[in-house]
């Protein structure tokens, strides 16, 4: 077990920024998830800590020792890559053994571990399958008994279940998870899943554009997100532009440009300021009828989207389309008159992004 | 479960002591490794590339000799150009007609599905396996007016045009690269793109004109340009033919020849020449030189122009004729289009290649007094000629491949893989006389044996194939299995030796089988470095004379040298289909 730090990590492909400045610190035995949208970078922050590309600046620790240039085969980091590429020509065994084997280890201790590795993952009975004849929940399990084998101290593991259907991704998501705290092994998993990253991470790393945005517990950065992207990202929210009139310790009041005000978390945002207030769509609540009493804005539902036990209604109000998530029972329906409302300290107030509120929340 | 736990958590902590260092450590360091790339790159650059284009240097070196032997002489100069642009026009004629019926063929062979399929694979390859002197020698027979000898009343007598008779001959030799590498480029072609034009009210004919005909660009590119190559390049299949057509003969005791010879048969004869008549070997090495640069340039030229027409010029394909094409795309269309391309294998592809068996059945069986030692010992030759060049382009390719499309530039990669093909259009019996010419010094002084000089010829135009075969497969390579072999803990040699190579493997075993048929089978390069060099087709060539030859003979020889060829290509075949 081994800890990693990664400090100011740089990398660009020929004019192309993938990681800009990326600190990270991940405890010995901790399971880390790395979330961001596709192109965020993550791919090129796992092969810069497995040493398979260089990276133009930074350095990166495991046990507070510089591992800068070693080679992949000196770090003993355990990468799964996004297609898990097993060796085609190679039984199950033989991948699995593949570790062990080109280090040399002594037959016995090598068999015994490999032995190991295939009852933990539940595949000792197709050892000498070939994996093209395995489904692609089975590949997925010989990849990580091949990464498990070497002993590695790093379990890096690069959108690990994006080939899996659906049913078959929440289960084993969960296996994972089981397995790398069962074995002790620090752990890198990278995802754009939000809800996969909320289920199994000890901690979230969220990044975008090659840089870190959040870094905190699932709980941390789910009902306390930094920024609007973080907030839409991980779960998903309505945002309402105004002006901060007025802040204390137990909350704050925003003017919407229609002259509504609304009642939010506090903050160190300046009063007068132009600020958006964000509120998951999760904390949102939907009252029948027109009602103008505080935090609460009328209108008319639009559309129903039915998931289960929750439903997504959309609400037309005259400052735009909000969306909340409510239980299926709720009996509104489109066409009806409806009042969203929320409580205060689920409204957290963002100064106003720079580049736009659009761009800022872009998935790119 | 908990047991395998504590193992897990023992293993884990008991750090194994630090190993020695091995050889594997030594030559997987990165000094090594790039050590290992430059060897391979200078030998590819000073033995293959510069080697290959050092007659070019003649224009500064021998101009004097240029101006007195060639430039001043309009009977040399008459000579020469007709040569070439024989060479040139045959070759243009016969890709064109190759492209018009080969590409219904390949159609046909990727897109339908029916018995016989890998039969009619294996026709269309079969012309391959005959070494193309046997061909030339096959194809006379079947086609030329009043042949050297008659096998019987079935041969044609047809014509004693040289052109028509070398463009006749030459789609034995081409037509199976046309329609093969097309057939491979448009299996890689997703047929739903076309499905989904049709889909859209295109008819057949228009979804394939308008969706896959545009994608399939590259494939005509290649096909093309093996075809003009593979024209350019004969030797000994246009001699074979015009000498048993009676329409080329040397004569060596009069230092002069009879006929029109292509460039490349030109450069072989004013070699043989050269070592006869002693007294004229510089007036004839100044032709010779002026021949290979010409036919150099015209090639590499050729190649360039090839490629732009193929990939960058805009055709009018996208104008459709919705009425027309659905008519056509109907009935007797189609049918006939098919049928023709057919007709075309049958008739002016695998008839006139194994014209000879008839011959030997029914020909006149005069052996008259064989020199069967000296038969032997071609073959023998030949093979250690071939065998030697693959293991060279084995040993130097395979890292190029890999310097190719590893290495640390990707520019330069490209720049190295563009030049990999420049040995490969060069008429080989062009590249021959440049190789004689670059290493004329040291075989002088004694320092090299001519058979290097030979050797390295044939690894100039044979090294292509194994460095093409290679990099087509390790482009196709996941590049994930060879890095996450090496997070594993591989040694990178550990990762090429273990993961990488198994899964190339019947690429580089292809392209070595290719390299070592097309090395058997040629004439012209080993002429040109030293008309004393006798390789079975050499051989054959020689005996195809009428005062002094033996036909049957020859036909004997093209007989056995095709059963060795084909049974490398069988095993190719073999081995490929097992590695899947």
């Amino acid at each position: 077990m081994v800890s990693l730090r990664a400090e100011g990590l740089q990398k660009s492909f020929s004019g192309t920024v993938a990681l800009n400045g990326i600190d990270l610190e991940v405890k010995e035995g901790e399971y880390v998830v790395i979330l961001g949208p596709t192109g965020a970078g993550k791919t090129t922050l796992l092969r810069t800590i497995a040493g398979l590309a260089r990276q133009d600046a930074g350095h990166i620790y495991f046990d507070n020792q510089p591992v800068d240039t070693l080679m992949p085969f000196q770090r003993g980091v355990a990468y799964l890559p996004q297609n898990y590429s097993l060796f085609g020509h190679l039984t199950v065994w033989e991948n699995v053994a593949f570790g062990p084997t080109v280090q040399d280890w002594n037959p016995h201790r090598r068999d015994q571990i490999v032995r190991e590795m295939l009852n933990l993952v539940h595949l000792s009975d197709r050892r000498d399958a070939h994996p093209r004849e395995l489904s692609g929940g089975m590949q997925q399990r010989v990849a990580l008994a091949r990464a498990l084998a070497t002993q590695a101290r790093i379990l890096l593991l690069d959108e690990p279940l994006r080939a899996l259907d659906a049913r078959l991704r929440v289960e084993l998501r969960q296996e994972l998870r089981t397995l790398a705290k069962y074995l002790g092994i620090t752990t890198l998993h990278v995802t754009h899943d939000q809800e996969e990253a909320v289920s199994v991470a000890d901690r979230i790393v969220v990044i975008r554009r090659g840089k870190v945005v959040q870094a905190g517990s699932p709980r941390e950065v789910y009902e306390d997100p930094s920024s609007p992207f973080v907030s839409n990202f991980i779960g998903e929210a309505n945002f309402l532009e105004g002006i901060l009139s007025r802040v204390d310790n137990n909350f704050s009041i925003i003017v919407l440009k229609d002259g509504r005000r609304l009642m939010g978390r506090p903050t160190s945002v300046p009063a007068d300021s132009h600020v958006v207030l964000g509120v998951k769509t999760d904390f949102c609540e939907v009252q029948p009828g027109k009602s103008d009493a505080q935090n609460r804005i009328p209108g008319t539902v639009v559309r129903s989207l039915f998931a289960g036990k929750r439903k997504t209604l959309e609400i037309q109000t005259n400052i735009g389309l909000l969306k909340a998530k409510v239980p299926s029972d709720r009996s509104l329906s489109e066409g009806d008159e409806a009042t969203l409302t929320f409580e205060p300290e689920n409204g957290v107030v963002y100064s106003i992004p720079s580049e736009g509120l659009r761009v800022a929340l872009e998935v790119e | 479960m908990s047991e395998s736990r504590e193992l897990a958590l023992e293993n884990r902590q008991s750090k194994s002591p630090r190993r020695r260092k091995t050889f594997l450590d030594r030559v997987s360091r990165t000094r090594f490794v790039q050590g290992w790339y430059a060897v391979v790159l200078s030998f590819f650059v000073f033995f293959v590339l510069v080697p290959t284009l050092f007659v070019l240097s003649f224009l500064f070196t021998g101009w004097g000799d240029l101006q007195a032997f060639v430039f001043r002489n309009a009977n040399v100069m008459a000579q020469i150009l007709s040569a070439i642009g024989l060479s040139f026009s045959v070759a243009l004629t016969v890709t064109a007609v190759d492209l018009i019926f080969g590409l219904p063929l390949a159609w046909f062979i990727v897109r339908r599905q029916f018995p016989g399929k890998s039969v009619l694979n294996t026709l269309v390859d079969s012309p391959l396996a005959v070494p193309t002197a046997g061909l030339g020698f096959s194809a006379a027979l079947f086609w030329a007016l009043n042949p050297a000898v008659k096998p019987q009343g079935l041969s044609l007598n047809f014509t004693n045009t040289p052109f028509v008779l070398i463009m006749l001959l030459h789609f034995t030799t081409t037509f199976p690269y046309m329609v093969r590498s097309m057939s491979a480029i448009l299996e890689q072609i997703d047929i739903e793109y076309e499905i989904a034009a049709r889909t859209l009210g295109a008819s057949p004919l228009t979804a394939s004109r308008t969706v896959t005909l545009p994608l399939f660009r590259s494939g005509i590119a290649t096909g093309s340009i093996l075809c003009l190559a593979k024209a350019l390049s004969d030797t000994g299949g246009v001699q074979a033919a015009l000498q048993t057509a009676n329409l080329f003969a040397i004569q060596a005791n009069s230092c002069s020849f009879t006929g029109t010879p292509s460039g490349t048969v030109l450069i072989g004869a004013w070699r043989t020449l050269g070592k006869a008549c002693p007294a004229v070997t510089s007036q004839l090495n100044a032709g010779l030189a002026f021949v290979a640069i010409l036919m150099i340039a015209l090639s590499i030229g050729l190649l360039y122009a090839v490629k732009f027409v193929a990939l960058k010029v805009r055709f009018p394909l996208k104008h459709v004729w919705p009425g027309i094409e659905r008519k056509l795309s109907r009935g007797t269309a189609p049918r006939g289009r098919d049928l023709a391309s057919f007709a075309f294998l049958v008739l002016m592809i695998l008839i006139p290649s194994f014209f000879l068996v008839s011959f030997l059945i029914t020909g006149t069986k005069t052996l008259g007094s064989p020199d069967w030692g000296m038969f032997g010992s071609s073959l023998g030759f030949s093979f250690l000629v071939a065998g030697l060049a693959t293991l060279i382009d084995l040993m130097f390719g395979v890292p190029l491949a890999l310097y190719i499309t590893r290495g640390p530039s990707r520019r330069f990669g490209s720049l190295l893989d563009s030049l990999v093909n420049i040995p490969y259009i060069v008429p080989s019996a062009a590249l021959g006389f440049s190789l004689f010419l670059f290493w004329k010094p040291l075989v002088d002084a004694g320092a090299l044996p001519i058979l290097a000089v030979i050797v390295l010829a044939h690894v100039g135009f044979t090294i292509p194939f194994v460095v093409r075969n290679t990099v087509g497969a390790l482009e196709e390579m996941d590049p994930g299995l060879d890095e996450t072999s090496r997070t594993l803990g591989a040694r990178p040699l550990q990762a090429f030796r273990r993961i990488t190579l198994p899964v190339i493997k019947p690429a580089i075993l292809a392209g070595s089988i290719m390299a070592f048929t097309r090395s058997v089978g040629e004439t012209g390069a080993t002429l040109a470095v030293s008309p004393q060099a006798i390789t079975a087709p050499v051989f054959i060539v020689n005996l195809l004379n009428v005062k002094t030859g033996n036909f049957y003979l020859a036909g004997l020889s093209v007989g056995i040298l095709t059963l060795v060829s084909a049974g490398a290509m069988m095993s190719m075949r073999y081995f490929t289909r097992r590695a899947r």
